[in-house]
């Protein structure tokens, strides 16, 4: 232990290691957020850099759904081709249903789920034998 | 240094170091809420994938029952996305 010189404790004595501290967790807190921009700077490019992919995949999957779902209705029909393809595609485990709400466009909403297939449900990867 | 200066000093570190703190904890809520759009985004590209393979088939089957059994309604299905198919003999499909 220590003693002080008149068994006191001066402002001036309390002060300094107060500053001391405050300027320190000043000097962390700056690091801290030049680290947070950095991050979020290369998230925003990183963002940037998937805008030509979301809409090339939001594309697909507004034609894939348009076909299926015309393939469907041609099945409906009694077209007896897309009858053909709506069955390999049932072998397949892919489903087309026509009630499914069309999913939002992924880049169109921030935060949004990304959509899948509206109209389909594929739990196989496959695509119909051509 | 005089106790008025640190004294004052204090404050002002002080109170930068709070402003920094609110600062702070907005933007790594910021940066969390980007980080779970990006992943997000990032599923919808890989599974498009996927999406694209069986695109892909179904075009192909479209447009062989097209061309061979001269199917006028899938030929149509096919033109109205902008797909469209040579004259018999000439199979390829030409994508705009």
């Amino acid at each position: 232990m220590f003693s002080l010189p008149n068994g006191k404790v001066t402002i001036g004595q309390v002060l300094f290691p107060v500053s001391l501290v405050a300027f320190v967790l000043f000097i962390m807190l700056a690091f801290q957020m030049t680290q947070i921009m950095r991050d979020r700077e290369a998230m925003h490019q990183a963002k940037a850099q998937q805008d030509k992919p979301i809409e090339d995949a939001q594309k697909v999957q507004t034609q894939l759904s348009a076909l299926a779902l015309g393939t469907k209705k041609l099945a409906d029909k009694g077209d007896k081709d897309a009858k053909g393809i709506i069955d390999r595609m049932s072998k397949l485990g892919i489903t087309v249903n026509e009630n499914a709400p069309v999913a939002p466009a992924a880049g169109a909403l921030p935060g949004a789920a990304p959509s899948a297939m509206p109209a389909m449900a594929a739990p196989q990867s496959a695509p119909p034998a051509p | 240094m005089s106790d008025k200066t640190l004294y004052w000093a204090s404050v002002t570190l002080g109170a930068l170091a709070l402003l920094l703190l609110v600062a702070n904890v907005c933007l790594i809520s910021g940066n969390r809420s980007m980080q779970d759009q990006l992943s997000l985004r990032q599923t919808t590209i890989n599974n498009s994938v996927t999406l694209n393979q069986l695109n892909q088939g179904l075009v192909q089957a479209l447009a062989q029952a097209a061309v061979n059994d001269d199917d006028k309604e899938a030929r149509d299905l096919l033109a109205s996305q902008g797909i469209t198919i040579k004259p018999k003999g000439e199979t390829k499909t030409d994508k705009k």
